[in-house]
């Protein structure tokens, strides 16, 4: 074996859980047309815990056009690729959370534009189960 | 978290799998030998991605396996040095919080980089960060937000040193318990990472309201 090239691209949550998906549902369809294949058990582990992973994370609700509306809407904001896609990844809400994916933040950035860019990201990257609901199970969780 | 990897290798397709197309051989071929398996200075390599150039099958006299050198490119877990992740605590020791991403476990927060303030509690088995006389507990399964510190490769495969004495000829009995010992002795992970949370914003989801 020979590595040519060890980071050749970054890819993000959204890609790899869209491959995998796709992967997995192609090897099912196989084994339905042909019953003697067999994938071996290292390969279904890791698409099995990380497609699992990657669903309990925020990249399970986006889609095609809401990456391409995020790129979009980046580019006025002079952010680097790896927090581009740690932004696209962890989906931050609260300007804690930006603070530790930006770098020197309070330097390059006013509290006025990170608020201005939270919105942006709440917007460009919607999820239904924001704030309302997520409070709705902490207090179902303490009642239980 | 995750990039891709260009490797070239030399694939062996046995002739069973003739009857399979080409690059479906190649491709189970590769998944099988790859992944869910640490490749050293690369990361953890999770599946194929595509071929990139595939030769001619070259078939050796002795067996009948075909051989086919082929480039192609792997997805492989890899985060890089001061990436931000969120994974789960899966346990808590003197050397610090061990965290899972739920496919990769070998993370350790180690003490010096925990919040300040933080203390081992020897009787829960957690740890402890007091924040203005608030104790907030590091207990297991919570989510943890932590960023990388240093990534370390270590080449697990076996080397003469290891394997045992070599005074004399071994006997199968020998090489079997030396094999178990070898497996029964704590294993050191081929790929490990070590993280930091000992920054604002970083630590437990909860503590940040960021759940």
């Amino acid at each position: 074996m020979e590595v040519i090239e060890t980071r050749a691209a970054l890819l993000s949550n959204y890609e790899v859980l869209q491959l995998l998906s796709e992967r997995i549902e192609g090897q099912k369809q196989r084994q339905k047309d042909e019953s003697n294949i067999e994938y071996p058990e290292n390969l279904r582990t890791i698409q099995f815990e990380i497609k699992t992973a990657l669903e309990n994370s925020p990249c399970s609700t986006q889609d095609e056009k809401q990456l391409a509306d995020f790129l979009e809407a980046m580019k006025t904001w002079r952010l680097t690729k790896a927090e581009k896609l740690q932004i696209l990844n962890l989906r931050p809400k609260t300007p804690v959370d930006l603070h530790i994916l930006i770098e020197e933040c309070e330097e390059r950035y006013g509290p006025e534009e990170l608020e201005q860019f939270l919105e942006l990201i709440l917007k460009v990257l919607p999820r239904d189960d924001d704030d309302v609901v997520e409070e709705d199970e902490d207090i179902d969780e303490a009642e239980a | 978290m995750f990039i891709l990897a260009v490797l070239k290798d030399t694939i062996k397709i046995e002739p069973t799998d003739f009857r399979k197309p080409k690059h479906e051989a190649i491709t189970d071929e590769i998944n099988k030998k790859y992944a869910n398996k640490v490749v050293q200075e690369v990361g953890l390599c999770v599946s194929l991605f595509d071929i990139l150039e595939a030769s001619e099958g070259v078939i050796h006299h002795g067996d009948g396996c075909s051989y086919v050198k082929a480039k192609f490119r792997m997805v492989v877990f890899r985060p890089f040095i001061g990436e931000t992740l969120v994974g789960t605590i899966k346990s808590c020791s003197e050397i610090g919080v061990r965290v899972t991403m739920g496919f990769f476990d070998d993370i350790v927060i180690p003490p010096s980089h925990l919040q300040p303030g933080s203390t081992f509690d020897p009787e829960e088995r957690v740890w402890v960060w007091t924040y203005e006389d608030d104790k907030l507990f590091m207990d297991i399964e919570e989510k943890i937000r932590f960023q990388i510190l240093s990534e370390e490769f270590t080449d697990t495969t076996p080397t003469p040193t290891n394997i045992g004495p070599t005074g004399r000829r071994q006997s199968a009995a020998d090489t079997t318990a030396i094999n178990d010992l070898a497996a029964n002795s704590t294993k050191i992970a081929p790929y490990s990472l070590t993280g930091t949370i000992a920054e604002d914003g970083l630590g437990l989801l909860s503590w940040w309201g960021s759940a």
